[in-house]
Order: C-alpha cells, then sequence, then structure tokens
C-alpha cells in the first residue's frame, strides 16, 4: 500500500465515524429546567412591570400637576381691556404692528 | 378562559420539548463538544420556541423552525466564543482545553481500537469546525443528525440545489483537510 493509498485510507475510517455517532445521553430534568427558565424569565418581568408601573403613574400625576399649574398661572396673566380700541392696541403690540398697519384689526 | 389558553399552551409546548429535545440537545453538542453548553443552548432554544409558539400551526413548519433556532444559538455561541477566545489568549498559552468533551461510546472491549476511535472522531470533529459557517452546518445535520437535504434547505432557508452545491463543497473540503492532516503526521 503506497502511501496515498494508506491516508485515503485513513480517511475513510475516520470518516466512519460518522455512522458512529451517538446521541447525547438522556437529561430527564430538561423540561424541569426550561420550565424554570420561562418561570425565572417571567417573574423578572413581574418585578420590571411593578417598579414601571409606579413610575410611569408618577411621571403622569407629574405631568398633570406642572400642565394645572402652567395653566392656572397663564389664566393670571390674562389683561383685562376695557373698550374696543384698548384691544386693538393690544393685539397691535402683541403681533408687533406699527402704528401704520394697526388699523387693519380696526374692521369697522 | 385564559388560565384554560395557558394550560394548553403549557401541554402542547411540553409535548413539543419531549419529542424534539433530544434531538436539539445532539444538534448543539455536535457544535460545541461540550453536554452542559449544548443543555444550556437547547433551553435557550425552547424558551424562544414557547415565546413564539402561537404563530406555528403546522408541525413541519414547527420543527424545522425549531432546528433552525437551534443551528443559529449554537452558531452565536461558537463566534461568541472564539470572541472571547481573542482576548484570552492565555489559556491557551497554558494549554487549557476549554471543556471539551467527546460523548463516550460504549467499549468496544479493544481499548487500542477505542483509543484510535476517539482519535478519528477528535480529528474528525476539529477538521469539521475548520469548515466555513454553512459547510459545518450541512455536513452537521446531514451526517450527524440525518437530515434530508430537502429538510436541510428548509432549515436554511436554502434552496435544495444550494444545499447540494454546499454539501459538494464540503465534502471536497473536509477531504482536503483530513488529507493534509494525515499527510502531515504519516
Amino acid at each position: 500500500m503506497n502511501k496515498k493509498e494508506k491516508i485515503e485510507q485513513q480517511i475513510r475510517e475516520t470518516l466512519d465515524q460518522f455512522e458512529h455517532a451517538d446521541q447525547l445521553p438522556p437529561n430527564p430534568f430538561f423540561y424541569t429546567r426550561v420550565k424554570a427558565r420561562l418561570d425565572e424569565r417571567h417573574q423578572q418581568s413581574h418585578v420590571f412591570f411593578a417598579i414601571l408601573k409606579p413610575a410611569l403613574l408618577a411621571v403622569l400625576v407629574a405631568m398633570n400637576l406642572s400642565t394645572a399649574f402652567w395653566y392656572v398661572s397663564v389664566d393670571n396673566q390674562v389683561t383685562q381691556v376695557d373698550s374696543h380700541q384698548e384691544l386693538i392696541e393690544l393685539l397691535g403690540s402683541d403681533l408687533k404692528l406699527d402704528n401704520n398697519q394697526s388699523n387693519i384689526l380696526d374692521y369697522k | 378562559m385564559q388560565s384554560h389558553k395557558s394550560m394548553d399552551k403549557f401541554t402542547n409546548f411540553r409535548s413539543i420539548v419531549e419529542s424534539h429535545q433530544e434531538k436539539v440537545r445532539t444538534t448543539c453538542f455536535r457544535y460545541v463538544h461540550n453536554a452542559e453548553d449544548a443543555d444550556d443552548i437547547a433551553q435557550e432554544v425552547f424558551v424562544q420556541v414557547y415565546e413564539s409558539l402561537t404563530h406555528f400551526r403546522e408541525d413541519a413548519e414547527l420543527s424545522t423552525w425549531i432546528y433552525r433556532i437551534a443551528v443559529n444559538k449554537s452558531l452565536d455561541f461558537l463566534r461568541k466564543k472564539k470572541r472571547k477566545k481573542r482576548f484570552a489568549q492565555l489559556t491557551t498559552l497554558f494549554g487549557f482545553d476549554e471543556g471539551k468533551e467527546e460523548i463516550i461510546l460504549p467499549a468496544s472491549g479493544d481499548p487500542q481500537q477505542d483509543m484510535e476511535a476517539n482519535e478519528q472522531k477528535h480529528v474528525l470533529n476539529t477538521a469539521i469546525e475548520r469548515l466555513p459557517e454553512n459547510q459545518q452546518t450541512v455536513i452537521t445535520l446531514s451526517k450527524y443528525q440525518g437530515f434530508s437535504n430537502k429538510e436541510i434547505a428548509d432549515i436554511m432557508k436554502l434552496s435544495l440545489s444550494a444545499v447540494e452545491a454546499l454539501m459538494h463543497r464540503a465534502k471536497k473540503n473536509l477531504h482536503k483537510r483530513l488529507y493534509n492532516y494525515y499527510e502531515k503526521i504519516a
């Protein structure tokens, strides 16, 4: 048998090991472990939401309170006007119109 | 109603785990060569299966999908391991073999023959490990797990002709690697 034939023979024998490959021995606790892993994940997500829920609620309450506070403070700043002319001037100044343009609001 | 549904899901899930666990565990083992790691990956496979169970109705589709997850998770594990290895060259410096193990076959009664068989298995596994990922997958699924080319095509989401071409290249490469190895030690 020459060298090449000998190598080919060794390769054939090595490839024969595919036929002799055994299965892993059964693990009787496999399902229990998968179930434990699932329960653990479920628990973790519960803990996460148990923390997240009050935090979200607190953010919502804070947003509501700040909106209410802002609304009330803005309401106090509303300027009362007595006459139509005063209203036009006020709007003119708010819109930054000069004197020549302020008459565009005077539609009467 | 809800609890009845979830009970059904669990019963269904249990039967899926029981019917596929051995093949999934062995598939993972063929990649990682460590029983504990293989069990760990296989458990992760079934956790993912449980989380997406409602999307699957046909059993054939489900089993193909399970093996696809098993292959992908095993390859991910190997990639992570390779990355870790690059940063931990010290282990190879001191010659540790990272818990690689072979399944022990029943002894033939001839220690010399057993030793040769174990050596051949080691050489074969090392040669397979050095193949490109997709060639490694077709060889593992076909030769070790006994999947048909059609099943492999479904698992790998490839056409049948692509799997056949891949298989041809894989066998050729495997032969070449084994030849080089035996030529070197001859």
